[in-house]
């Protein structure tokens, strides 16, 4: 199973791809998505390609089998014998599923909902052949069976959601393999799953290349997997393969400073020297700029390097290795690799000599599971945090591991005080936090402050940075005016942003810079301990490593204490003091980082340690893998006992009744097991711990060969400023310069990054609706058309006198006819009179009058009601919110123009009543919408972020929520308008709205219907306005969601880009974001009344 | 699953009561004269105070919404004040043409609006794509008694001015005494009503496809390669159903309760003309029976629509 050692020949090749170039026309222009990339796919092995988000990995493995909608691709990819770019769409459905399938990275969204399993398995066998149903499914069980799904004749009709996401992935495997394709496609098919799931998944997913012989592409971020599984390996940056080789070559002699540059910016397992991260970040995909794509980046760009794109050329005289670069070739392996320091003593951290900074005990939260009924009796909760009490000494850095579930976010949520616990305490600095009021919380609130997950959710996209990093100031009253300003500005510069940004809007910083803004705002109030929930986990690889090291820098300089939450094993090693493994609720192993990486005792500890990922082919493949069965098991229901024991290879029959306390291990005080049969020694005995420690003397390992390969390895890296963290961890912990931490990624990434707006004023989400609209004809028109229809309304009386008629004037001897008939148009009626001989123009006029004060009145005042009454309930929630749901649903379940019919038939009709009516029936449509959008808000971190800054509700509710508000509010009065005015016209058509002589178009058109015969201009003019209203309302409205909310535009891009999803936190909110169909209608009935 | 039922009826009954009482506070307890408004205008104090006393007004509230409640349950609507018929066979006599309009008409703007709408979808950006929009824009905002208007002008008056009477201008055949005489009655306002309600049916389709189209289980369908038919309708329409079932849950609701406007323009006898009919006359039992009857409508159709969500979505059933 090991790589080849040459280039494969031509008969080994399955898939041959030659200047693969991929772009998408998109309104912001051409994006260059994949720029002539060749590479190939050995048959029955393994290519890897490595790459962060944008660099084009999955769009050209897409690109190949036509499922990138929309885009321009050109090139030649030849598949047994034949070019699969040249094929037309049944050709390559033809080959889709069949010779190549794809395996997709989430496999939560990757299956169709609402169709079974077995359904969605035929399906791929039906669609290639005439195979039976019978026979499809008999396939299928075996399929399942194969993957490892148990039971898989039962579970063959279940839906997904029956489900977890590791077995989901196993089912898109199972799909995958049902032809008995040639080739597999996986995008990122684990980065979705948790470290223990992930580790099953990729071991199924080897497992059966191996046995069928197939070949697969591995696509990933992970450099990690690559280096376990792959044969051969591309990277790729920018759209461009930078470096091919096989998989050692890859990685012990890396050619390309991107390739070196990511090897050195991850964190290794017994590393905790300061990582050297690429500066700055991958390139727009818009600008082309001539030259090497990389340069800007690049530590060792020479002259030519901006002029020149580096062709991908071959590196001394491995076969097959390829770089795009300039460079010699014995720059290859000068990797400043990040070798563990083998077992010297650990200086020991310091243990808590004072008392502890934090102190937690018996800590409890549990959920209740949401049931809207009255009538369910049982009361399920989520047990999230079940009893975990932990001390953090001053200035010490506790890092929280587990996979998903297991409470760790709201562990650090319930610290905060975002939350209240259920039971237990929370003392901060001796004082008992748990229990203290709003006011007194605000206190402690400048004390302990949180550094959030998702760097695009936990800023206000409405507010310019300056604020955001202020806010807290501001709500501590610290400092205001110039001095806040001054303030802010210190602060942006020490986290590495430009301080001239101050004024720019959140959107127009990249993912990496917006986390520094978070900690920048976390920062303003000098707090005492922080508290960081993945911190770096949505960002890529370099870049991560930028924000790990301005963590470590900040923390060492502000003395401050930290909480430390990821999922990354290696990331947490590297700036924890010690590190509190957690599973199920609970904390199952904590222990000085050293001693539970090296010797951990709890069988899921050591689990979890040996499926992250270890970024070395050679120990990659030397290490065993302790892979543990099965999925987390829900939180509703923790199984009893010891939480891990269903999982447990060691579990006895105590594990299932008796859970076992958290106590110190026998010679070492400071590390504690929960665990009845903790691991004594290390679980192997030939040395190779579950994770691997290699000391760089211990024989062939890869630091030798690296170092003894290739000459000048010593100088080279002495040029290199990072590399003493490689022998000697600890003196390089502190920045280079106190002042300016992180000064050299800071510096390069502002440097860089700078959005193509380019300015320091920021440009503000109005601004850009406004620039959207401005350029939209329809807007234009319609907004031109209701200008002019409310000046006539305005003016109606200046007109009438032009006009020579009343509005309710008679003209019996002008305006009828010898016979009594209405009289056509002419030069003193222009729009002919009507039965009595009254101006048709003058009254159409007036009647615009009603139609507007009807509209926008009822509008205005149902959209007030309603916000008010949606914003209470949503942001209230509980009780008050059921409350008026209910009273929401009971107003919208009424038939409305009934019910207004009835109403007005009581209390008689008028203009009055006319308006609170449909203000009374429609308040409800926008505050279910303004409920939905406020609680989507509430549960955006921006809005924990500011009550973790000690703002007040109502302060949240005016700051945070309301801005973000206005838009869809602008929308929905628009298009609510119009439903109102239409309303208004049919009951003044049936005589119950606006009562005669006064004119309304309603009540014109009524009075025509007698004479549409002889007098079509009676019921044209005020037909054709009124229905002209409705439209320019209608149009205006839509025209106002593409500007102010252009998610349905982004819809049809990402349609036609293929979608391209990034890495995400999972935690993303309901969807709160108005629909884009229907619009507003009163009452729900979309239509209005009929 | 069961107590999925249980739970939406017990809610649709929570909602009924809690309408019987707004409309009995509507017209027992509005601080308004109910009996002088029965009696009419130029009724003698003693007429109004007779009134009052057939009425039972002079009793208690609670005792009148008691029995009034007593009533309803037995289905009892009470007596039309202006002829004195049975408030049910009233509404009996009238709701066929109701339901025969509802009926087609919801036929009709499904397969206009649901079609338009995967076209708009399938082609996005396209003329096809700004043509259905377009369509759809224009009909929503057109009111229906104007539309029917001009149905009337062109198709009915127009047409009979050519002598080609095919559309009557007004009046309902049942469909058992004359399938075919029913259906030509029906036609126009039929297209009417379709036309205009189609246009929120093309809306809802398009955007929920949209979302759907790009969603990564249809990539997972396209990799298999499933032909793009199969696609369009077994995975991207199949999933954007449940927007357009709400959305028909309400609209038959509403409209059962009365198509108002559309029956008044096209002169058809069904439950709206009788609403209408009655507000005029200040007919109270028919107008409360009518109101009922809507409501009731609508708490059926909304049962129906989560019955419909348990049928498409087997995630709803699991709840």
């Amino acid at each position: 199973m090991a790589g080849p050692a040459y280039a494969p020949g031509p008969a080994e090749v399955l898939l041959d791809v030659r200047d693969l170039d991929v772009r998408f026309d998109t309104a912001d222009g051409i994006v260059h998505a994949v720029r002539g990339a060749s590479f190939q796919v050995p048959r029955g092995q393994t290519l890897g390609i490595v790459g962060e988000s944008g660099s084009g990995k999955s769009v050209s493995a897409q690109a190949l089998i036509g499922l990138v909608p929309g885009a321009d691709v050109t090139g030649q990819a030849w598949f047994e014998g034949r070019d699969l770019l040249a094929m037309n769409g049944q050709q390559l459905r033809d080959i889709r599923g069949k010779r190549i399938s794809m395996v997709f990275q989430d496999p939560l969204t990757s299956l169709h909902p609402l169709h079974k399993l077995g359904w969605q398995l035929t399906e791929a066998m039906r669609a290639h052949g005439n195979v039976s149903r019978r026979a499809a499914e008999r396939r299928a069980i075996d399929l399942l069976g194969m993957v490892g799904i148990p039971r898989p004749a039962e579970r063959i009709d279940d839906y997904p959601h029956q489900f977890s996401g590791g077995m989901r992935q196993r089912v898109m495997i199972a799909m995958a393999l049902a032809l008995e394709p040639a080739l597999i496609i996986a995008d990122e098919p684990t980065t979705a799953l948790d470290a223990t799931v992930q580790a099953q998944v990729l071991e199924l997913l080897v497992r059966l290349q191996g046995e069928l012989g197939m070949s697969l592409v591995l696509i990933t971020h992970d450099l990690g997997v690559v280096a376990d599984l792959a044969d051969e390996v591309m990277v790729m940056y920018s759209g461009q393969p930078v470096e091919q080789a096989d998989r050692r070559t890859a990685y012990y002699q890396a050619h390309h400073p991107y390739t070196r540059g990511l090897l050195e910016s991850i964190p290794v397992a017994g590393d905790t020297g300061r990582l050297r991260p690429i500066p700055g970040q991958p390139p727009s995909m818009l600008d082309n700029p001539p030259g090497c794509s990389f340069r800007p980046r690049c530590r060792f760009a020479l002259d030519r390097c901006a002029t020149d794109a580096p062709p991908l050329r071959a590196i001394g005289d491995i076969p097959g290795h390829r770089s795009a670069c300039w460079l010699p070739d014995d720059v290859a392996g000068q990797v400043a690799r990040r070798v563990p320091v083998a077992a010297a003593a650990p200086a020991a951290p310091a243990a808590p000599a004072g008392p502890p900074l934090l102190e937690l005990t018996g800590i409890v939260k549990h959920f209740p599971v949401r049931s809207s009924s009255l009538l369910s009796r049982e009361h399920k909760v989520v047990h999230a945090v079940d009893g975990i009490s932990l001390q953090i000494g001053d200035g010490e850095t506790l890092g929280l591991v587990g996979e998903t579930g297991c409470g760790k976010s709201t562990l650090a949520r319930t610290i905060a005080r975002l939350q209240p616990v259920t039971s237990g305490t929370v003392s901060f600095a001796g004082q008992d936090i748990t229990g203290l009021r709003a006011s007194e919380l605000k206190a402690v609130r400048r004390e302990v402050q949180m550094v959030f997950q998702d760097p695009y959710g936990s800023l206000n996209p409405r507010r310019r940075v300056g604020a955001i990093v202020g806010e807290p100031l501001a709500v501590h009253g610290l400092a205001s005016g110039a001095a806040r300003k001054a303030r802010v500005q210190e602060l942006m510069a020490l986290v590495g942003l430009n301080p001239e940004h101050y004024n720019r809007y959140p959107s127009e910083f990249s993912g990496g810079q917006r986390q520094r803004v978070g900690i920048a705002r976390a920062l303003a109030v000098n707090p005492k301990l922080l508290i960081c929930d993945e911190p770096v986990s949505a960002l890529d690889v370099s870049v991560q490593a930028q924000v790990i090291n301005l963590l470590k820098d900040l923390q060492a300089q502000l003395d401050l204490t930290c909480i430390f939450i990821s999922h990354d094993l290696g990331v947490v090693e590297h700036v924890s003091d010690r590190v509190a493994v957690m599973y199920l609720g609970k904390v199952v192993e904590l222990a000085p980082a050293d001693a539970l990486y090296r010797e951990p005792r709890h069988p899921y500890a050591a689990a979890l340690l040996s499926a992250a990922s270890v970024t070395d082919p050679d120990l990659a493949r030397q290490r065993r893998r302790m892979t543990i069965e099965g999925d987390i098991p829900s939180p509703v229901d923790p199984p009893a006992g010891c939480r891990f024991n269903p999982r447990c290879p060691r579990a006895q029959d105590i594990c299932r009744v008796t859970e076992p306390p958290l106590v110190a291990a026998p010679g070492d005080g400071a590390h504690l097991t929960a665990c009845h049969f903790p691991i004594e020694t290390p679980a192997v005995p030939d040395g190779a711990r579950p994770l691997m420690l290699v000391t760089s003397d211990s024989g062939p390992g890869p630091a030798a060969e690296a170092a003894s390969g290739v000459p000048g390895t010593a100088a080279a890296a002495a040029a290199g400023s990072g590399n003493s963290s490689v022998t000697d961890a600890g003196a390089d912990a502190g920045p280079g310069s106190p002042d300016a931490p992180g000064e050299t990624a800071a510096a390069g990434e502002v440097a860089v990054a700078g959005p193509a707006s380019g300015g320091i004023e920021g440009r503000s989400q109005w601004r850009l609706a406004w620039d959207r609209l401005r350029r939209d004809r329809v807007a234009v028109i319609t907004a031109a058309f209701i200008l002019l229809l409310i000046l006539l309304a305005i003016f109606a009386p200046a007109i009438a006198q032009l006009a020579g008629h009343g509005v309710d004037q008679q003209n019996d001897a002008t305006g009828l006819t010898a016979a009594g008939l209405p009289r056509p148009p002419s030069s003193s009626y222009w729009f002919g009179t009507d039965d009595l001989g009254r101006d048709v123009f003058v009254r159409t006029v007036y009647g615009a009058r009603i139609s507007l004060i009807v509209g926008i009145f009822a509008s205005v005042s149902a959209v007030i009601i309603g916000t008010t009454i949606g914003l209470v309930a949503g942001f209230l929630g509980g009780l008050a919110d059921s409350l008026l749901s209910r009273l929401m649903d009971l107003v919208l379940s009424f038939p409305f123009l009934l019910a207004a019919i009835a109403l007005v038939s009581v209390v008689g009709p008028s203009l009055t009543v006319i308006i609170v009516v449909i203000a009374l029936f429609s308040w409800a449509a926008v505050g279910r919408i303004v409920r939905g959008l406020a609680m989507s808000i509430k549960e955006k971190e921006y809005t924990e972020a500011a009550r973790a800054g000690g703002a007040s509700s109502l302060r949240i509710m005016f700051v945070e929520v309301l801005p973000n508000l206005s838009a869809p509010l602008i929308v929905y009065t628009t298009l609510l308008i119009p439903s109102a005015i239409a309303f208004e016209a049919v009951m003044s058509f049936l005589g119950l709205g606006i009562t005669p002589p006064t004119p309304s178009w309603g009540d014109m058109l009524a009075e025509s219907i007698g004479y549409y015969q002889v007098a079509w201009w009676f019921i044209i003019f005020p037909g054709l306005f009124l229905l002209a209203t409705t439209l320019a309302f209608n149009l205006l409205g839509d025209s106002l969601r593409d500007a102010l909310d252009p998610r349905g535009e982004r819809l049809i891009s990402a349609l036609r880009r293929g979608k391209q999803r990034r890495r995400r936190p999972a935690r993303s909110a309901a969807a709160g974001a108005p629909g884009d169909a229907g619009g507003m209608g009163l009452a729900g009935t979309e239509a209005g009344p009929r | 699953m069961i107590r999925l039922i249980i739970r939406r009826l017990a809610s649709g009954i929570v909602v009924l009561w809690i309408i019987s009482v707004a409309v009995f506070g509507l017209f027992f307890i509005a601080p308004h004269n109910v009996a002088r408004a029965i009696a009419g205008r130029q009724a003698t104090p003693l007429t109004v105070a007779l009134v009052s006393k057939r009425l039972g007004l002079n009793r208690p509230i609670l005792d009148q919404y008691g029995s009034f409640i007593w009533k309803l349950l037995h289905g009892n609507l009470g007596y039309s004040y202006y002829n004195s018929e049975p408030v049910l066979s009233l509404v009996g006599s009238r709701i066929g043409v109701t339901i025969s309009l509802t009926v087609g008409g919801a036929i009709l703007w499904l397969l206009l609006g649901v079609s338009t709408g995967v076209l708009a979808a399938t082609h996005p950006r396209s003329l096809i794509d700004k043509g259905a929009t377009f369509f759809a824009v224009f009909f929503y905002s057109m009111p229906t008694f104007l539309l029917g208007l001009i149905l009337l002008y062109f198709l009915f008056f127009q047409l009979h001015l050519a002598g080609v009477p095919i559309f009557p201008g007004s009046g309902y055949v049942s469909i058992f005494t004359s399938p075919g005489a029913w259906a030509q009655h029906l036609i126009l306002p039929w297209i009417a009503v379709a036309l205009t309600t189609a246009a929120t049916y093309t809306r809802l389709t398009r955007a929920g496809m949209l979302e759907v189209l790009g969603e990564d289980y249809i990539r997972t369908a396209r990799a298999k390669g499933v032909s793009e038919r199969r696609i369009t309708y077994r995975h991207a329409l199949r999933a954007a159903l449940t927007s357009v079932v709400t959305q028909l849950g309400i609209d038959v609701g509403v409209l059962l309760g009365g198509a108002v406007v559309t029956e008044n323009i096209f002169g058809l006898p069904g439950l709206g003309q009788l609403a209408i009919q009655s507000v005029t006359q200040q007919d109270l039992p028919v107008i409360i029976g009518i109101v009922m009857l809507a409501a009731a409508f609508v708490v059926v159709c909304n049962f129906a629509v989560d019955m419909c969500y348990a049928v498409l979505d087997p995630r709803v059933r699991a709840h």
